[in-house]
């Protein structure tokens, strides 16, 4: 259990975080989601005792970070990753870590397993990649097989398959009814991991929220393409749905969002092809994609395209903290 | 405390930095036996009027507490360059502790290896020497207090550098910081009246160690007040490294 209370933070004439208020439950995966700068690892150092609050409090179990008797047991850790010194083994890394919490050695061996670095334990870390590195920041922070986890920005620098290992992982310790706090910039990944979000923005809270409630309510309308767009929008209206051009709201078809998914490098020139044989695009919501086919087909309106928005947390996000 | 101190020593022996710094230690030996053959080789062929060898520590004895305070400026200053120190702060209860543990570890390494040190010079020098009658053997009044009291000097300078490093968070300004508070008192003396300037390079610390033995001559305070002012030294370095550390944001 993580509680922030009125957290305000202020470095000289910078507002680092403001007024900042939330909650993060245990037996749940949250997202603590903001741009760079937004003040995520100033938030989160802080509730670590690191940086001392200008105002507000921020308390683990129910205490300050200094109160806690055994701070290895119930808090653990990753801030930086590369904030590691080179010259150790990841061994003597972790083990130096687990003596101070007075660790059984037996653990350091099972969490280098865990994370996978068990064949590299030997090895200096300055030799490591990013990804090993940030393995191994997530050994320390499990070492003391601690009840709360902070993690700040846990993915970056991890390969598919290790993301897909620590998302795993996470949510593994989450059924077992700990508290999972990860920070992060990517919204997207969030959504696959997370089942909270905290979005925040300037140093303020912007979202609370479940992953669940924030993309329903951003569930985008239904694409629908027609040579006889003008008569469908109307008859559409008329039905009670909302009708915008496609274009004018600057919302991309969903078409064009697949393909510059998919096809990042060739983005910037596919959907020029798209968009010429367009302009007959209307975004409708308040209907479902069948209705809106049974509408057109009443009305003798032809349709080359109905496709539900499905719309993604990342364009939820920016719309958020605009 | 005893769980962060065995992780500190860990962390002291797992660095090569460690022994580098130990290595250099080393130097002060070949310091020695070269100052004593110079002035083996002055009392051959002048015979006595030039300056003892005794026991041999003087030469080295402003190079030694340098190296040992650079291996407390490294314990932490490290730490700081690469920014565990905040990993480390936050798997303990209090920053004074993590302090205290890296203090004892290194007051403890710098007092074997300087006192392991001092009796390697002391026998390089006297090795030099041969039979002549310009060493001392350790029958000579101070001759060991002064051996043993360099192993105390070694730690006391390791504590500064410790405390130094806390306040600067950073390896060069620390060890320019070191450089500058240990010898800073013999290169000001020249400048400063008497009998201030005795009383200055009184307070070094090659010179309280030879004032804590009791080596004649060795500047204005008996053993007992070079003990306090070296115990002060250890309080004000790690009182002021707690302050900076408690009251910063790491």
């Amino acid at each position: 259990m993580i509680e922030v209370a009125d957290l305000t933070k202020v470095y000289g004439s910078t507002r680092a975080v403001s007024g900042l208020t939330f909650h993060v439950k245990p037996g749940q995966v949250t997202g603590f989601l903001g741009h760079n700068g937004a003040g995520k690892s100033t938030t989160m150092r802080m509730i670590l005792g690191l940086h001392a609050p200008t105002s507000g409090k921020a308390l683990i179990n129910g205490v300050r970070k200094s109160d806690l008797q055994d701070p290895m047991r119930e808090v653990g850790a990753m801030l930086d990753a590369a904030e590691v010194q080179g010259g150790r083994s990841a061994f003597d890394h972790l083990q130096a870590l687990a003596y101070a919490g007075g660790i059984a050695r037996g653990r350091v061996v099972q969490v280098l397993e865990e994370v996978g670095l068990a064949g590299a334990a030997r090895k200096r870390i300055a030799g490591f990649s990013q990804g090993m590195r940030q393995r191994l920041g997530i050994a320390v922070a499990l070492l003391g097989d601690p009840g709360v986890l902070i993690l700040d920005e846990p993915v970056n620098g991890l390969d598919p398959d290790g993301i897909r290992w620590l998302r795993t992982l996470l949510r593994s310790l989450a059924t077992e009814g700990r508290t999972v706090l990860l920070s992060s910039h990517l919204m997207t990944e969030m959504s696959l991991t997370a089942d909270r979000l905290i979005i925040i923005g300037h140093g303020q809270l912007i979202e609370d929220t479940t992953t669940a409630e924030l993309l329903a309510r951003f569930q985008g309308g239904v694409l629908v393409r027609s040579p006889h767009a003008d008569r469908l929008a109307r008859v559409l209206e008329a039905a009670g749905a909302t009708v915008r051009p496609a274009h004018e709201t600057g919302v991309p078809a969903a078409s064009e969002t697949a393909v510059s998914s998919a096809l990042p490098s060739q983005a910037g020139a596919v959907p020029s092809v798209l968009s010429s044989q367009a302009g007959e695009e209307l975004l409708v919501s308040g209907l479902t994609a069948a209705a809106i086919g049974d509408i057109a087909l009443a009305n003798s309106c032809a349709v080359h395209e109905l496709a539900p928005r499905q719309a993604s947390l990342e364009e939820a996000f920016t719309e958020i903290t605009k | 405390m005893i769980n962060v101190i065995a992780s500190e020593w860990l962390k002291l022996r797992s660095l090569r930095s460690t022994y580098y710094v130990l290595a250099a230690t080393l130097s002060a030996l070949a310091l020695t036996g070269f100052a004593a053959f110079a002035i083996s080789h002055y009392f051959d062929t002048n015979g006595f009027g030039g300056e003892p060898v005794g026991t041999g520590l003087s030469f080295s004895a402003d190079i030694t507490p340098i190296l040992f305070g650079m291996l407390g400026v490294l314990a932490i200053s490290g730490e700081y360059g690469t920014g565990m120190i905040r990993l480390t702060l936050t798997t303990i209860r209090r920053p004074w502790m993590l302090l205290l543990a890296k203090a004892a570890v290194v007051a403890a390494v710098a007092a074997v290896a300087g006192q392991v040190l001092a009796f390697a010079t002391y026998f390089t020098a006297q090795a030099v020497v041969g039979g002549r009658p310009i060493g001392a053997s350790f029958s000579e009044p101070a001759a060991l207090t002064e051996v043993l009291a360099t192993g105390v000097g070694s730690a006391v300078a390791a504590v500064m550098g410790l405390g130094l490093a806390t306040i600067l968070r950073s390896t060069p300004g620390a060890l320019i910081g070191l450089v500058a508070l240990l010898l800073a008192p013999t290169g000001i003396e020249r400048f400063v009246p008497a009998p201030w300037n005795d009383w200055l390079s009184s307070l070094t610390v090659p010179s309280l160690t030879r004032q804590l033995a009791g080596v004649p001559d060795s500047g204005g305070f008996g053993p007992a007040s070079a003990t306090i002012i070296l115990v002060s030294y250890v309080v004000i370095s790690l009182l002021a490294a707690t302050l900076a550390i408690t009251r910063r944001d790491a």
